[in-house]
């Protein structure tokens, strides 16, 4: 072994841990939103808030402003984010939120001029729903309390508080636990594909329409961004569009994925897959659906 | 993280565009933050190295303006503000190695301290560790562990630490010559 690989496996260091890089990240985030000392918005701005500070760090990757030309640098046409960075800056906004107080996790999925279906769920458990199915009445569900669906997994509230909050080790524990519970869809047992198909669902979901907690909302975007062949749309209404490839996509409209991230707010505004509130895994073929999370307190009448 | 894996061309747009969007620094942390984490942490207790890591966040972003993507590249600017900050610490480094020189291998030693040295080379020249990193300059030090830890190339040392390749080149020669030396001296003394 050469001396110089001798001396770096000696002094080999562990993986700095998730709270450590988190901990960077946020005090970075406080120097970035802290104003020049040129300024006189001293006192606005050490009012700020975290989660301010986090859109105003992510605010410049949602709009469009011209770069300035830097010497030597490229040319300024070919400035636009990559897909990891969008998936990064949404990440890191999601990590500085704060878990919304709210009696009902509230889930609102349209599509086009259409009201769709919404749900609200409560910490207990119980569900309620306004849909088509309903004749736009609010109805409770009845019968034992529902689940949340992640990647075909039947997870609770405190399921979700529980999920590892580093990429690999989340992806691990859908994939882990898919086997264990040996879940299987009207196709049968699922095979490797299969899961690594529903690992795939699961992190949409919890990104887009699950009542996780931040580290872990964070963690499923930087775990999105690992994914090869992510694509950026760029710009789009809403924030910004982005293709996921799907390698193990059973019928070929099913990927890629099609997500719009506003990486101000860490939400996902559009996308062309969702769980319905009933469980099922639906695909907006024709047009994308608009997706609306968030706690609330109130039911309406 | 596999983020990073990314295409060097998007490392030029994000390096062109810090001046004028510093919010972008966040991109960089989450880009960086683990590979300048491990060579602090190589070379500093992991305290240290956490305190090191986003000290060198915040320096970069306080001295954006004299980045200068003409001049180098991200990462290698990013290793040497961290080796600036370790320079502080000299103390604290020679204990590092110390502890680490003590380590006994054990084959069912377990946690991050516990470091379980496996190649016979590295078994044979952990108990001089210590030594032979004491008799290195600090740039010969620098030099030795931005290529072992860190891995850059000379040109990118040259960039972190403000030298030439070829001093880069020289330094390195005589470190490895020095630990070579020590290693081989307690062998047959010690």
């Amino acid at each position: 072994m050469d001396d110089l690989q001798t001396l770096a496996t000696l002094l080999a260091a562990p993986e700095p841990s998730p709270q450590a890089a988190g901990r960077s990240l946020r005090r970075l985030q406080q120097r970035i939103s802290r104003p020049r000392r040129s300024r006189r918005t001293g006192r606005l701005a050490a009012g700020m808030s975290l989660a301010a500070a986090a859109a105003a760090a992510a605010v410049v990757i949602s709009s469009t402003a011209a770069p300035t030309a830097v010497p030597n640098g490229p040319p300024s046409a070919s400035v636009q984010l990559t897909a990891d960075q969008v998936l990064l800056a949404a990440a890191a906004t999601a990590e500085l939120q704060r878990e919304g107080p709210g009696t009902y996790w509230f889930v609102k999925i349209s599509s086009g001029d259409s009201a769709g279906g919404e749900s609200w769920t409560a910490r207990d458990g119980r569900r309620w729903m306004r849909g088509t199915k309903t004749a736009g009445e609010v109805v409770e569900l009845g019968g034992p309390p529902v689940p949340f669906r992640l990647g075909g997994l039947e997870v609770g509230f405190e399921q979700l508080h529980e999920l590892p909050a580093e990429p690999a080790a989340l992806q691990d524990w859908i994939s882990d636990r898919l086997r264990h519970d040996d879940v299987r869809t009207s196709a049968g047992a699922l095979d490797a594909a299969g899961r690594a198909r529903s690992v795939l669902y699961g992190l949409v979901s919890l990104v887009s329409e699950l009542p996780a907690p931040p580290a872990v909302r964070a963690a499923a975007f930087r775990a999105l961004a690992t994914y090869p062949g992510v694509e950026s749309l760029g710009a789009v209404d809403g924030g910004q569009g982005l293709l996921i490839p799907d390698p193990h996509a059973e019928t070929p409209e099913r990927s890629p994925l099609r997500l719009v991230v506003d990486p101000a707010t860490s939400r996902v505004r559009n996308t062309n897959f969702f769980v319905s509130a009933d469980g099922g895994v639906a695909f907006g073929v024709s047009k994308p659906v608009t997706i609306e999370a968030r706690w609330t307190d109130t039911l309406p009448d | 993280m596999t983020a990073n894996a990314s295409a060097e061309g998007t490392d030029a747009d994000l390096d062109a565009r810090l001046r004028s969007e510093p919010e972008l620094f966040t991109v960089v942390h989450n880009r960086y933050f683990r590979d300048i984490y491990r060579y602090a942490a190589g070379r500093l207790d992991a305290q240290s190295a956490e305190d090191i890591a986003a000290e060198t966040f915040l320096t970069a972003f306080d001295q954006r303006e004299r980045f200068d993507p003409g001049r180098g590249g991200l990462r290698p600017w990013l290793f040497g503000i961290a080796t600036n900050l370790i320079a502080r610490h000299r103390r604290k480094e020679a204990r590092h190695y110390a502890a680490l020189s003590r380590l006994t291998p054990e084959p069912d030693a377990e946690g991050p301290e516990n470091r379980v040295v496996t190649s016979v080379t590295a078994q044979r020249m952990q108990p001089h560790l210590a030594k032979a990193m004491a008799e290195l300059s600090p740039g010969e030090r620098d030099v030795l562990l931005l290529i072992a830890l860190a891995q850059l190339s000379y040109e990118e040392v040259g960039e972190a630490l403000g030298i030439s390749p070829g001093t880069v080149g020289s330094r390195l020669s005589r470190a490895r010559l020095k630990l070579q030396k020590v290693v081989e001296q307690e062998d047959i003394h010690g």
